[in-house]
């Protein structure tokens, strides 16, 4: 092999500056577009919670409404942001790219890492901005934080490396990258087109929200499918390579925004789905704790109760953990006899019932009994409840008062 | 240098552009290549530099195969487009990022191309005319100094003293090693460039031949009225009268017609060939 052949990194790093230099207004509107679009999650989620919180009975369903369209439209902004970075949009731009004494392996590489790593150095530039203009926001609209350290959440999710749905959206947003500049005909549609038939399973993971029992449990049935799904990117960098070598000077890119309008109506349609499918999500989200259930764990007989509303949800990513408070109504403002029963097993070692006072709030009780419980990962699980389940429960009971606030969720 | 052999491309199936297409390209050579609209000009340039893979047959480039596009070889080629793109930058940023990935660049001869073409060095070429552009892009295709440079209709959008030019610098930028393909229909812009003349026409080749061998095989003349003299393959009118194409009757010299050879050859293309083989 002639000494020019042979693959040099110091013609990838050629091959860099050279799109930098040529290709500066392209990559200038994409990072700004994308940090733009980065932002509209994190609004999403302030209109989302200040929007429905009121009333907890279609809180779920306008909430999700709202992420969804919010996932929608970062969608179709990166998608735009993506196609100003094609340098090979067109024959004349194709023919310029083709011919740069380079190796096709060479082009493929920096162009690999133009599209991962500058992509993952936007990303987290959008996410940085997210986290600031989210809680700017908060302060300015005086809206309530649902979601708690939002930004973190998001972080955590963007850099974890166990975070599958990210790492595999992230791939299919490079293969959507790479597709444009390397399929011969018809690139976007060919790109989206191997990203749907390859990816079912992560995007009906990523739509169903983090929180689909198919795949964020730590089931060992399950490990194999996610085997295979860290497999897939590797097939679809092979798939990616291997067009690259076929692409030729005549191609049109057709169908751009009809695949992209696929995809959206694919995603609406699996977050749909996944509403009405998923017992989980509205049971979790509904969160209406038996009365039975409570006495036995707690090991107090309460008054006859019922659930009034859910004033806080959260889902901390893809081992489906999460933390959901209601608020509970007594029938009647319990009778001395519950509060005294109360303070016995305030008195019982290990029933895990407190009491405080709550001397600075004038407006609140007095008198306030908290219970507290956690069990799975090693510790003891109550009475009719399994190990196996990771769960907390704390309880909080204002003397004198009909509403009481019950907090359960796993962890 | 370069050698195609039995080439067959089409842009759809059942319909190729070229069936079964050879040709042998030789070093140190102005190649004028000369055709219809749609016989497959630019399509056979791109085939050339490996922009297009043929369906059949291969194209070698000093024994490479275009089709993988080794460094070596896009190193050897460059391709002025009849449409290009030249970025929003400087030619002077334009040249430190693309001059790398030629050996051979010169900058010496970038500045005396573009003195040539009477344009100066600190341009941004984002706000160049079309013409301009191309002057610039050409100079730069020549400051190369690739051993393979094909052109699609350069003189397309130069204006006439610019013309002019584009001949110098192509003078300028020859030598024994380089081989220029230069397709157009603006014959006259380019027929005292020439070494050598293909035509193409309905996947064939039905003339390849150096102007050397065309000057001692026909005769090109200017006659009055319809010439009724034995021995003419082509007349057409023209302002004297008729231009006429004749078998070169021994040592005739006369001057490159290369209207009058491309409607001779396209109308008598038996003939032509009859006359070539010999």
């Amino acid at each position: 092999m002639k000494p020019e052949n042979k693959f040099s990194f110091t013609r990838v790093v050629q091959l860099i500056k050279h799109y930098a230099i040529v290709e500066k207004r392209g990559l200038l509107l994409y990072t700004l577009i994308s940090i733009a679009a980065l932002q509209i999650p994190y609004l999403a989620a302030i209109i989302a919670y200040n929007t429905a919180h009121t009333d907890s009975s279609v809180r779920y369903d306008i909430e999700l409404l709202i992420m969804i369209l919010g996932a929608v439209i970062t969608f179709i902004l990166l998608t735009y942001a993506a196609s100003q970075l094609m340098n090979t949009k067109n024959k004349e731009s194709r023919s310029n790219f083709l011919m740069l004494p380079a190796k096709s392996s060479e082009k493929f590489i920096a162009r690999m890492l133009i599209c991962t790593v500058g992509a993952m150095i936007t990303v987290a530039a959008g996410h940085l901005l997210g986290i600031c203009s989210y809680n700017l926001l908060l302060t300015l609209l005086n809206a309530e934080e649902y979601y708690h350290n939002l930004g973190t959440q998001f972080l955590d999710t963007v850099f974890s490396l166990d975070s599958l749905a990210t790492s595999i959206i992230f791939m299919l947003y490079c293969l959507y990258i790479w597709g444009a500049a390397y399929f011969h005909k018809n690139c976007y549609a060919r790109s989206s087109t191997v990203a749907l038939l390859t990816w079912p399973i992560p995007y009906l993971t990523i739509v169903l929200g983090f929180t689909s029992k198919l795949l964020c449990e730590y089931d060992n049935n399950l490990q194999f499918v996610r085997m295979i799904m860290y497999i897939l990117p590797f097939v679809t960098i092979w798939a990616a390579w291997r067009n690259f070598n076929r692409t030729q000077i005549i191609g049109k890119e057709r169908y751009m925004w009809i695949i992209t309008g696929l995809i959206v109506i694919y995603i609406i349609i699996f977050g749909v789905a996944g509403y009405i499918f998923n017992k989980d999500i509205k049971d979790v989200k509904t969160i209406k704790l038996e009365e039975e259930r409570i006495e036995r764990i707690t090991g107090a007989e309460f008054p006859a109760f019922d659930y009034h509303k859910t004033t806080f949800y959260h889902s901390g990513g893809m081992l489906g953990d999460f933390t959901c408070s209601a608020i509970y109504k007594f029938d009647k403002v319990p009778t001395n006899e519950f509060y005294n029963t109360l303070d016995s097993l305030c008195n019982v070692e290990g029933s895990n019932w407190s009491k405080s006072n709550n001397q600075s709030d004038s407006t609140a009780s007095a008198e306030e009994y908290s219970f507290h419980i956690i069990w799975g990962n090693n510790y003891p699980a109550p009475e009719g409840e399994s190990p196996e389940d990771d769960r907390l429960i704390t309880i909080e009971i204002p003397k004198g008062q009909k509403e009481f606030k019950i907090t359960y969720g796993a962890w | 240098m370069i050698r195609i052999s039995n080439l067959s491309f089409g842009y759809k199936k059942g319909n190729n552009i070229f069936e079964d297409f050879s040709l042998d390209i030789e070093k140190g050579k102005v190649i004028g290549l000369l055709g219809k609209n749609g016989t497959g000009k630019s399509t056979l340039l791109y085939l050339l530099t490996g922009l297009l893979h043929a369906q059949k047959g291969e194209i070698r480039f000093n024994g490479t195969d275009v089709k993988r596009r080794e460094p070596n070889t896009l190193q050897e080629t460059f391709i002025v487009t009849e449409e290009f793109e030249l970025p929003n930058i400087t030619l002077k940023r334009y040249v430190d990022a693309t001059a790398p990935f030629y050996p051979r660049f010169s900058h010496e001869q970038l500045k005396n191309y573009l003195e040539v073409f009477e344009m100066p060095m600190d341009v941004k070429l984002g706000e160049l005319s079309m013409g301009q552009k191309k002057k610039a892009y050409i100079s730069f295709a020549l400051a190369t100094n690739t051993n393979f440079l094909v052109m699609d209709e350069p003189s397309n959008g130069l204006d006439i003293p610019s013309k002019s030019q584009f001949r110098k610098a192509i003078t300028m930028g020859m030598n024994d090693e380089r081989t220029v393909i230069i397709s157009t229909h603006q014959v006259r812009d380019i027929d005292t460039l020439l070494d050598h003349v293909i035509i193409i026409d309905d996947k064939k080749v039905l003339l390849d031949a150096s102007t050397a061998k065309i000057g001692t095989t026909l005769f090109f003349g200017e006659g009055e009225g319809n010439s009724t003299d034995e021995g003419i393959i082509y007349t057409q009118p023209s302002v004297t009268g008729s231009s006429i194409l004749r078998a070169n009757r021994g040592d005739e010299e006369s001057n490159l017609n290369l209207e009058l050879l491309f409607n001779a050859t396209l109308a008598q293309r038996n003939e032509i060939a009859k006359l070539f083989e010999k």
